[in-house]
């Protein structure tokens, strides 16, 4: 059974389960070893915190998660959670490709095309 | 003292995620009040984690939808089209449209639009599926056509979407609202797709519910970078999200279609009064 139900409907779940193992991770590390966070908990845990994806950046996240920093795990999860919708776009796009549906190739590749501008591109222009 | 918020933020996740999934919405008019008011979350921080509970209400409640057949992917994917394109539009003239003061003018508009849909909804209320009217041009050009085992009515249920053009155009204006207030999106595409398409309840619910992790995608890389998107708040509302979606979605097919559109309609009441109330405040 590979019709795209099946698909789709496994990329979501699959994207759903790892984010949320690798954002309960982050929450358990913050919770077991705060002290492995560059940030202290009454900071990190608060509702006006400064700390935010802005301050973050993907550049320091392999050295967060190798020192089990539980915030980089988080940001890390909220990422897979992300990259879930625009991943069943991309398979959809394939999939009726192969079977020759060209109008729903051209819509699906429009709409890949529109996500991947909005997440790459315009954040330039803000 | 961090350990309730996490609680709060916990339990909201699960309100929100279970409503969103139930209605076709991303969670946002539960997440926001809450957070903002209830737990003195900064507005930014709150409209951030309610983004990121659209995509968690759609990746967690539509797994199950798209498995059960009740979603309809190339209805749902067509329209993407349009609401990918209005949030990218929404987004690029936020900052031009906060400048010249509009931002509560609009606010308000969008609270005016939901209300008044609330007499056509109410028209409807009582129909366990909608009449069936002629296929139209777009129903073969875009293969509408579909069919979901409803386990409420016990049976079959075939039906086909029609007006996809028109359609198209409440999901450009459903882009462009999300893209400019940050919510929104799920209401006007439920809409769409129940007055224009004239699809059964439980149909644009799923579909609806499909298409909002999309478009919220479409923001996060802007919120991502702005800051919005604080990892414990947002992360601990996911996780709660995440479970009120998969409850919702085991619910949902059982369930009577006039229960889940009254439901709807009092969204529709609540959100209408709160986005008045925040163009005029």
């Amino acid at each position: 059974m590979t019709d795209l139900e099946y698909i789709i409907g496994n990329t979501l779940r699959i994207g759903v389960v790892a984010s949320i193992i690798i954002i309960l991770t982050g929450l358990a590390l913050l919770l077991l070893m705060p002290s492995a966070s560059r940030y202290a908990i009454s900071i990190i845990a608060s509702p006006t915190s400064k700390l935010n994806s802005s301050v973050i950046g993907f550049g320091a996240m392999l050295n967060g998660l190798e020192s089990l920093d539980g915030v980089y795990y988080i940001m890390l999860g909220l990422a897979v959670l992300i990259a879930t919708p625009v991943a069943r776009v991309l398979l959809s796009v394939l999939w009726f490709f192969q079977r020759r549906n060209v109008i729903y190739t051209v819509i699906t590749f429009i709409v890949l095309t529109n996500i991947l501008v909005a997440i790459f591109v315009i954040p330039h222009f803000i | 003292m961090v350990l309730l918020f996490f609680i709060l933020l916990l339990v909201g996740g699960v309100a929100a995620g279970f409503i969103g999934s139930l209605v076709g919405l991303g969670g946002a008019i539960v997440l926001v009040p809450l957070l903002s008011l209830g737990l003195g979350v900064p507005l930014y921080y709150a409209a951030g984690a309610a983004l990121i509970a659209t995509i968690a209400t759609s990746s967690g409640a539509a797994s199950a939808y798209v498995r059960d057949r009740i979603t309809n992917i190339k209805i749902g994917m067509s329209l993407e089209i349009a609401t990918t394109l209005g949030a990218i539009g929404g987004s690029l003239i936020a900052a031009y449209i906060y400048k010249i003061g509009a931002l509560s003018v609009i606010f308000v508009i969008f609270g005016v639009v939901l209300l008044t849909s609330v007499y056509q909804s109410l028209k409807r209320r009582r129909l366990e599926l909608p009449k069936r009217m002629p296929a139209d041009k777009t129903t073969t050009l875009f293969q509408l056509k579909g069919s979901y085992y409803d386990e409420y009515l016990k049976r079959k249920v075939n039906y086909h979407g029609i007006r996809w053009f028109q359609s198209e155009a409440v999901m450009l204006a459903a882009g462009i609202i999300s893209g400019l207030l940050g919510v929104g999106s799920g209401v006007l595409k439920v809409l769409g797709m129940d007055q224009a398409m004239n699809l059964p309840q439980k149909v644009s619910t799923t579909t609806s519910n499909f298409m909002i992790g999309v478009t919220a995608a479409v923001g996060t890389a802007i919120y991502w970078k702005l800051g919005y998107i604080q990892p414990f708040i947002a992360g601990t509302a996911a996780v709660g999200v995440l479970i009120g979606a998969y409850i919702g979605s085991k619910k949902l097919n059982s369930m009577d279609n006039v229960v889940i559109r009254t439901i709807f309609i009092m969204v529709l009441v609540v959100l209408g009064t709160e986005m008045i109330l925040r163009g005029i405040l």
